[in-house]
């Protein structure tokens, strides 16, 4: 099998802040194969953005970070800065939340899409850039000469559209999406998530797709990795975790998005009782045990660590 | 709005107030702007208990027998001026109309700066473009024609000078306050209220205000000096009350008799640095209050 | 459809446009007591601007509402006429921006009381409130403020200050949809269990059909300003008619059904195309299955507008009404 494109060893990551440390990433490892795909789950807070982050190094300077991240087999956090910046475009690449935010209101989008390939010079000459352009554009199904729009001549979709565009500039073995989608109508959202699943096939582009609805990581990801408080809890094929969770967290997570037709989810939500934890302030044991309905008094002496729970499938509770 | 303040006001209980106080304590600026407004303050208040005011007719100070252009050392603790009144004297009076002038001034500006803005802000339309252009048409007249002109109708007395500074700078203030109440009124809490039955009155104390509350507090603290250095100059240029010495007063009454020439420092420097501390302690306190007030701005510098 | 039953909110041929945009364009809904109505559709279907319509907030440019069967207390000029009806209350998408940040949890759930003057049994009726929405006990969050409690918190908080109110309608605009999808279940069985047990009756607003499959009895499908289905939850999720409906379904992540995608995305208002106004992103139509007949219809003539009377209809030539 060829090199993963993405490990992370051991990764920990602390927020120092005014009132202390504030941990944000308590030991994650996972790895993501050339062309495979990892659906990063969780509810906010629970650090799944943060490591996001921490891949490029993009995080801000009050975050500490221990552990490796090798991407595409260079260690991240062992780079010089230029080492660090080809990495970064050509090796992974970002489409963040927020289309509008993400994207300069006063430059043409065919310029903001140019710029990482003049950066990194992944194209010699700006009439080679524009043509470059033009075909990615196309690739994310936008007209050739929409290049010469603005941002807010777009719509929402399209402006989403153009931030993947922008990510797949340099040709990137990986792509990270945070929360891609979350401010899209269910239509454009399924358009552009289609969108990212024929690009994947065709490219052959590994995919980290961090959100916390957990119905769409099921449908465009081979494997699912559940965060809760700063640690993976839950991983495997994302169909058997999603069909057949084994972590409490997880079961309740799944419940919350209902199968349309399942007479048992009829007039009858279900999620989990209480709040996300709080990272500074963490209960003692597995962090989980103030709101899971399978807790003992076990519970809240030790942290569990991931075990096996079944083929490929790993997850951190005792009573796995 | 205030994500970084309230975040880290954490306890259960704190009250707002307390809060502030204890996001001011921790800026320097503002602490030390505090003190030296607190020693003008006090010195501003007991002023009467020290000075006696007739002192500065020319008549007195003749029959007090003080000398004429005495330095301090001749006639401590800061000499005397042209007419043998003691500088010191109109030193301490002057912190007092200094102040007074600045604050009651800056209070004017607020008043109407405030309602125009908000009511502007609030109900849109026609009423807004209406007192825009009022507000346009004040900020467009220059200051000074319009202050001396206004001051030369209104005759030369110290509530006249607090009338021309707040009626010549409300418009900022009103055109600040506005695109404030503009983006609280997006907020969807206004909205709720409005749901609620709420009617324009109980937004508009309720919700707008406790929201640019902080950003007008802030500011008038940064008016205050400005106020004062308008006075400055209105008194400077002869327009000021002759009978209520100011710290512009002071300074224009040495010009103008030639304390320069003749070297009496003793004369201008006192109310010149009085101008200075004031002004920067106000300034100081000013922006930890709007750092407090929008945390965005801390972030920036 | 509930013979006898006078409905709580009735909107009949309801249109709002704004200049040339035409937001809400013939919109005909009803609520009866103790049911919850989802009505469902994508940004741009004038959803929103439906339910302040029925708020009283959102002025009406044509078309007759009625409260409990009574036309509402309107104010206001003519063209600007808006009404306020305590027992039609409303719920927030956003939480955090629906509360005041300098106001006291107490204070804001109090808010609804203190505008109608209702004062002198307020401390009760507040505790009350909040007890129901699930804020227990509620004293511990009287003098809280907003920042200091979590986002689900601060849902019932919105909830609770509609309660207070003693409504017998709640009008909820995506009311999880910012919320944590773990907290998502608890938020909807409050709504659902309010329901059950007080007879109270939700008009839900949402883009996502699995909120209307967890709560809701009735559902309506809006489009560019129209009602474009409606039906009982179960009869339209299990066999949609119309075929926007079924697009909007096939699109619900976890389904074994392939995504049927639309082109494009939800015209302007401004534009309303002809005909039926779905037919230039219709998959039916475009498949060239339809019968050249019909085909002609869905291009150049209105298919025209849901009754209030019609208990499961869509508005498509391809389906027989």
């Amino acid at each position: 099998m060829s090199e993963p494109v993405l490990v992370l060893e051991d990764l920990r990551v602390t927020y120092r802040t005014s009132g202390g440390a504030v941990p944000a990433v308590r030991g994650v490892s996972l790895e993501i194969p050339a062309g495979g795909s990892l659906g990063l789950a969780g509810e906010s807070g629970c650090g799944k953005s943060t490591i996001a982050g921490a891949v490029l190094r993009l995080l801000p300077g009050t975050a500490e970070v221990s552990g490796r991240v090798l991407l595409a087999g260079k260690d991240v956090y062992e780079l010089k800065p230029g080492g660090l910046r080809a990495v970064r475009w050509t090796a992974g690449a970002i489409v963040f939340q927020g289309a509008l935010h993400a994207l300069n209101p006063v430059q043409r989008i065919g310029d903001q899409i140019a710029e990482p390939m003049l950066v990194h010079q992944t194209v010699s000459t700006p009439k080679a850039a524009k043509t470059r352009v033009a075909e990615l554009l196309e690739s994310v199904g936008i007209p050739a000469r929409r290049a010469a729009a603005y941002p807010h001549q777009l719509s929402g979709g399209q402006r989403q559209r153009v931030l993947i565009a922008m990510a797949l500039a340099c040709d990137p073995q990986l792509l990270i999406a945070d929360e891609p989608t979350t401010a899209l109508d269910v239509m454009v959202q399924a358009q552009v998530l289609e969108l990212l699943a024929d690009l994947r096939r065709q490219r052959d582009l590994a995919l980290l797709f961090i959100t916390h609805d957990l119905s769409l990581l099921t449908t465009y990801c081979d494997r699912l990795a559940i965060m809760y408080a700063g640690r993976i809890v839950e991983e495997g094929p994302s169909g058997d975790v999603f069909a057949g969770p084994s972590h409490p967290y997880t079961r309740g997570l799944a419940a919350a998005f209902p199968r349309i037709g399942d007479r048992s989810s009829r007039m009858a939500p279900s999620g989990l009782g209480g709040d996300p934890p709080d990272p500074a302030a963490l209960p003692a044991g597995c962090p989980f045990h103030p709101r899971c309905p399978l807790a003992r008094p076990e519970c809240r002496e030790a942290e569990p660590a991931l075990r096996i729970s079944g083929p490929e499938r790993r997850a951190a509770c005792i009573l796995v | 709005m205030t994500v970084r303040s309230m975040t880290r006001s954490g306890a259960p209980g704190v009250s707002a107030a307390g809060s502030f106080w204890r996001q001011f304590r921790r800026s320097r600026q503002g602490m030390i702007g505090l003190a030296i407004l607190v020693a003008f303050g006090i010195l501003a208040l007991v002023a009467p208990l020290i000075v006696d005011p007739a002192q500065f007719s020319p008549v007195v100070a003749r029959t007090l027998g003080n000398p004429q252009w005495a330095p301090p050392s001749e006639f401590p603790p800061l000499g005397t001026d042209h007419l043998r009144r003691s500088v010191w004297a109109q030193f301490v009076w002057g912190s007092r109309v200094s102040l007074t002038v600045g604050l009651a001034a800056t209070a004017v500006t607020m008043v109407i700066g405030t309602a125009v803005g908000v009511i502007a802000g609030y109900r849109g339309g026609r009423l807004d473009s209406f007192l825009m252009r009022i507000t346009e048409w004040f900020l467009v007249i220059p200051f000074l024609p319009l202050a001396i002109a206004l001051a030369s109708v209104l005759g030369r007395s110290t509530w006249n000078i607090i009338l021309v500074i707040g009626l010549t700078s409300w418009p900022w203030m009103a055109r600040l306050i506005r695109s404030q109440v503009l983006t609280v009124k997006q907020r969807l809490f206004v909205d709720r209220a409005r749901s609620l039955g709420a009617k324009s009155g109980h937004i508009i104390r309720n919700h707008i205000l406790p929201n640019v509350s902080g950003l007008i507090l802030a500011n008038a603290t940064l008016w205050v000096p400005i106020s004062i250095l308008s006075e400055t100059t209105l008194s400077f240029l002869g327009l000021g009350n002759p009978g209520n010495p100011s710290w512009g007063k002071t300074l224009e009454e040495a010009f103008a008799n030639g304390a320069m020439t003749r070297n009496a420092w003793w004369y201008f420097v006192p109310a010149g640095l009085g101008i200075l501390a004031v002004v920067l302690a106000f300034t100081m306190v000013g922006r930890t209050l709007e750092e407090i007030a929008d945390p965005k701005l801390g972030k920036e510098r | 459809m509930h013979p006898g039953v006078t409905p709580l909110v009735e909107a009949r041929d309801v249109h709002v446009h704004f200049g040339t945009a035409r937001a809400v364009d013939g919109v005909s809904i009803s609520v009866m007591p103790g049911e919850v109505v989802a009505l469902v559709g994508e940004s741009g279907s004038g959803k929103t601007t439906l339910i302040r319509a029925l708020q009283g907030l959102q002025p009406v440019t044509s078309g007759e509402i009625r409260i409990r069967g009574a036309e509402p207390e309107w104010k206001g000029r003519a063209g600007r006429r808006t009404f306020h009806d305590p027992g039609i209350q409303m719920v927030f998408q956003d939480p955090t921006g629906a509360l005041n940040p300098r106001r006291t949890i107490y204070e804001i759930v109090a808010e609804g009381l203190r505008i109608q003057g209702r004062r002198d049994d307020e401390e009760e009726l507040v505790a009350t409130a909040m007890a129901r929405a699930g804020l227990r006990p509620p004293e511990r969050f009287f003098s809280l403020y907003p920042h200091q409690i979590s986002g689900g918190q601060r849902q019932r908080v919105v909830i609770a200050g509609a309660l207070v109110m003693e409504p017998s309608l709640l009008l909820a605009d995506e009311p999880v949809a910012s919320l944590d999808a773990s907290i998502r279940g608890e938020i909807l069985a409050l709504f659902r269990s309010l329901v059950d047990e007080s007879g109270l009756a939700v008009l839900v607003v949402t883009h996502d059909l699995g909120l209307a499959w967890n709560i809701a009895d009735r559902i309506a499908v809006m489009y560019l300003g129209r009602i474009v289905e409606v039906g009982a939850v179960e009869e339209v999720l299990a066999e949609p008619q119309h075929p926007y409906t079924r697009a909007l379904l096939s699109v619900v992540p976890g389904r074994d059904e392939k995504p049927q995608l639309l082109k494009g995305e939800i015209p302007d208002l401004r534009n309303v195309p002809s005909g039926c106004r779905f037919h230039p992103r219709c998959p039916l139509l475009q498949s060239g299955l339809l019968p050249e007949e019909v085909a002609a219809r869905c291009v150049g003539e209105d298919p025209g507008r849901i009754g209030l009377e019609e208990t499961r209809a869509a508005a498509c030539w391809a389906v027989a009404r």
